[in-house]
């Protein structure tokens, strides 16, 4: 199997293709300005949805605080760009909100991960509420509960774009390799994980870490889309809110949640104006998905290019096979 | 030390209110390890249904608590039957998810019924101040202790001394054993969800009462609270959600009082992750590995 | 020579000793038979050798090269890196995933847990990807199971099921592999089969084996040595003639004094 090779080309085209097909929306004015926010959101529910997924589905551990790790990567950006209002000022804010969401993620997962039960769904929530008070008490810093605003407009929907491809490209790369398989098989009966030497504490740190980074990137994009921060934008609903998209779509399948993000995504355009009603169908399609399809709408199902090139005299159960299916 | 004492009496009121709250999380917990994320929901309600009771009904202070109780204890256990019984057999994350949707159901339903604007609570007794030297103590704060430290014994007493105790006790045991032993488990679990249920009940009337505000989002941050307590007594343990819910109050006070009350609910928090560092099963608890 | 060598260990639940100064020796290569009546102990100590458990006292020794290890105390993931995998009782696959997927889940170590690698699927990501599946198809093969490969685990018949578990744990290249009564719930033909493939497995594979297993005529007929325990206490040791002829042992199956 090399590199360059039907899947991975067809991936390519994919990539180009949506790309250029937005770019054509936005130059009729299809996408116009009032769209483009949608686009934009949608994209970043995308980041975060997939880096929660890696969490939830894949590693199966229960993280109730994404939004306070998009804080680390909004304010991240929202202090330094405004004090170095420069493309280089974006990118090292978003890499210092990613090294800064890391270490938080370590900080808490370390100790949390190794027990088993519902301690470490407590202490994500915890440690989301103690960023978004440390936020609120670091008036010199971030300005209170007023929060930033004015921060330079450097993102725009390609970056985000961009950002989200690159954050799919990279999770689904990840569960589908071996460091990977051993993160599912903690999902899967971490018991037997271990007796197959797995280090299970590691790999769920590491899903955890890596799914902290990439809220924390779409903090950032967030931040310098839109130019505005406050510490409100990053409550408990917000992680319950990116929860929502990664149960909805399928708990362990990427495209669920890309798929769930795009639908509710443009779903809320339409419901934002019934307010209370559209959170009481959110919660019962919660709770109903839960009793009746706990797995999402997608289940674990993946879209998969190779699947769709199978050729028929493919032999079902030859090796070569196995891997295209295997191969994004 | 006046103030000292004074604080620490505001903290012993407010804290008693996270014990009852967080009474119910530890029992459920206990029971079907499950976080019931819609306790603090249930607690709203209870502030809603006192409200609704007194003013439509014009009822003195312990009827209204009799009637806010029973019917939260109902909502709990509808709440069991209809979204946590079917997950009996499914995944932890199954049976958190379907928790915090009912959470948000609660929510969302109550602002869509009443609205989300704040009201205020209807004054149904007559709130006094009692002076003792430089420090007092008024009807309420009396009235939400002696409330508050009655149930405490009554569940205690429930809970230690009847046979529904008995198999509450058996069921968080071995669910499986207490079954083949003639216990009905569900009717031992729906029952555990009433009781925690008319004591979050009785935790949201009183402190719609004490606080004289209420509304449909009011359960999400003492909920919080409540669980904390609840973790840092150790979840499961009786003793431990009481012990936890007067510690979590008295330290909220004590900030508010001679800190800074920005910082309060960080602080809460911090405990928590300290206590998960150092001791995760909490101070009463203890920690279990999972059955090979 | 020596492999594994288990010194006095003894594990307390509370105020109950469910392993009681239990010593034993595995010689490389070996195939133990472990039995004993139900609650003797024998899947606790199974927990205790891997990690599950830690002893409350004892010490066990694990030699599988030059160096020795002590095993007592260390976590599962570490004594599974020196060499020792299990099945377990009841089933514990990965109950969604495939068949092949299960059994490179044993060989994650090979490929090392190189992330960069895998976020941008370099060649080397590949090539050590091919290396694994073939090595997995190879060991399925050996199964006769093969052609299952694609197969979602929990789709398999039962009996599979249990050779699947052995094949997952041979993936990890043990050099002692502990088996929880591998047989159970299989019919008499299958059983049969097993039998042989546990012998098959012992004598291709450079490993050593303990079996536990109710089934008598399987245990007698493959153990080298037996150690047969009883509420928790070794009661006897040896071949399955000496063990057979055993009173200790007769009087601990048929009860009696």
């Amino acid at each position: 199997m090399k590199i360059i090779n039907r899947t991975n080309i067809g991936w390519l085209i994919l990539i180009i293709l949506t790309y250029v097909i937005l770019e054509v929306l936005t130059f009729v004015g299809i996408i116009d300005p009032f769209y483009e926010i949608t686009v934009v959101n949608i994209f970043i529910n995308i980041i975060l949805a997939v880096g929660l997924n890696l969490i939830v589905g894949f590693s199966g551990q229960l993280s109730l605080g994404h939004a306070g790790f998009m804080a680390i990567g909004a304010y991240a950006t929202g202090i330094l760009l405004s004090n170095i209002p420069s493309t280089g000022g974006f990118i090292i804010s978003i890499l210092m909100g990613m090294i800064l969401a890391g270490l938080v993620a370590l900080v808490v997962g370390i100790p949390t991960l190794r027990l088993k039960g519902d301690y470490f769904a407590i202490a994500t929530l915890g440690a989301s509420e103690i960023i978004r008070v440390a936020i609120l008490n670091l008036p010199d810093l971030t300005n209170g509960a007023v929060g930033i605003s004015g921060i330079p407009l450097i993102a725009d929907w390609r970056f985000a774009y961009f950002a989200a491809t690159l954050t799919i490209l990279v999770v689904s790369n990840y569960i589908r390799s071996s460091p990977g398989r051993a993160t599912i098989s903690i999902r899967e009966d971490e018991i037997a994980a271990e007796s197959l030497s797995i280090q299970t504490t590691y790999y769920k740190n590491l899903a955890f870490l890596i799914g902290a980074v990439t809220a924390a990137l779409a903090g950032s994009i967030h931040t310098s889309y839109f130019g505005v921060i406050n510490p409100g934008q990053f409550t408990f609903n917000k992680s319950i809110d990116v929860l929502i998209i990664v149960v909805f779509g399928g708990i362990g399948s990427v495209t669920g949640s890309i798929v769930a993000a795009i639908a509710l995504g443009i779903i809320n355009v339409y419901l934002q104006q019934f307010g209370a009603l559209r959170m009481i169908v959110y919660a019962l399609v919660l709770i109903l998905i839960m009793i009746f399809k706990p797995s999402g709408l997608m289940g674990n199902v993946e879209f998969s290019l190779s699947q769709l090139f199978k050729r028929p005299q493919d032999v079902p159960g030859s090796i070569e096979n196995m891997e295209q299916e295997k191969g994004v | 030390m006046d103030t000292l004492i004074q604080q620490l009496i505001n903290g012993l009121s407010l804290g008693s209110v996270y014990a009852l709250v967080a009474l119910g999380y530890t029992m459920v917990y206990g029971i079907i390890n499950l976080l019931n994320f819609a306790h603090g929901d249930v607690y709203m309600v209870g502030a809603f249904v006192g409200y609704y009771i007194i003013t439509n009904f014009n009822l003195g202070f312990l009827p209204t608590l009799i009637l806010t109780m029973l019917i939260t204890g109902i909502l709990g256990l509808v709440i069991y039957q209809v979204a946590y019984r079917p997950l009996r057999n499914s995944t932890r994350i199954a049976s958190l998810i379907t928790a915090i949707g009912m959470s948000y159901l609660l929510q969302n339903g109550m602002i869509y019924i009443a609205g989300p604007q704040t009201r205020s609570f209807p004054q149904i007794i007559n709130n006094q101040l009692y002076k003792f030297g430089a420090i007092q103590i008024s009807t309420m704060q009396l009235l939400m202790l002696a409330t508050t430290i009655l149930l405490m014994i009554a569940l205690q007493l429930i809970v230690q001394q009847t046979k529904f105790g008995k198999a509450m006790r058996a069921v968080s045991n071995d669910p499986e054993a207490a079954q083949l032993m003639g216990i009905n488990s569900n009717q031992v679990i729906s029952f555990t969800f009433f009781l925690g249920s008319m004591l979050a009940g009785a935790g949201g009337m009183l402190v719609g009462m004490y606080y004289n505000t209420i509304t449909p989002t009011m359960g999400a941050g003492p909920g919080l609270k409540a669980f904390i307590a609840a973790v840092v007594g150790g979840i499961g343990s009786v003793p431990g959600a009481m012990l936890g819910g007067y510690l979590i109050g008295i330290t909220e006070v004590m900030i508010s009082a001679f800190g800074n009350s920005m910082i309060r609910d960080a602080v809460v928090y911090l405990i928590l992750i300290i206590i998960l560092l150092v001791r995760p099963s909490g101070i009463l608890g203890k920690y279990e590995p999972e059955k090979v | 020579m020596t492999l594994l060598k288990v010194e006095n260990v003894t594990k307390n639940f509370g105020g109950l000793t469910a392993i009681s100064h239990i010593n034993l020796e595995i010689n490389r290569n070996e195939l133990i038979g472990l039995i004993g009546p139900n609650g003797a102990g024998k899947t606790t100590l199974f927990n205790l050798l891997t990690g599950v458990y830690k002893p409350s006292e004892g010490s066990i020794s694990f030699k599988p090269q030059e160096e020795s290890y002590e095993l007592s105390g260390k976590n599962t993931s570490k004594i599974g890196q020196k060499g020792i995998a299990r099945t377990f009782q009841n089933i514990r696959l990965f109950k969604d995933l495939t068949v092949l997927e299960n059994v490179r889940i044993g060989m994650h170590t090979e490929q090392g847990a190189n992330i960069f690698h895998s976020f941008f699927r370099t060649k080397e990501f590949y090539r050590t990807e091919n290396e694994m599946t073939e090595k997995a198809m190879n060991l399925l093969k050996i199964f006769n199971m093969e052609d299952k490969a694609k197969y979602k685990a929990s789709n398999l018949p039962y009996g599979d099921q249990r050779k699947l578990e052995i094949v997952r744990a041979l993936g990890t290249n043990p050099k002692l592999l502990f088996l929880d009564e591998p047989a159970a719930g299989m019919n008499a033909k299958e059983s049969n089969e097993l039998t042989q493939l546990i012998q098959k497995i012992h004598d291709e594979f450079d490993l050593a084996i303990v079996l536990i297993e109710h089934d008598m005529k399987v245990i007698m007929n493959i153990s080298e040595r037996i150690y047969v325990l009883e509420y928790g206490k070794k009661i006897a040791e040896g071949t399955s003639q000496e063990i057979q002829k055993n009173e200790h042992v007769i009087r601990a199956y048929l009860g009696g004094d």
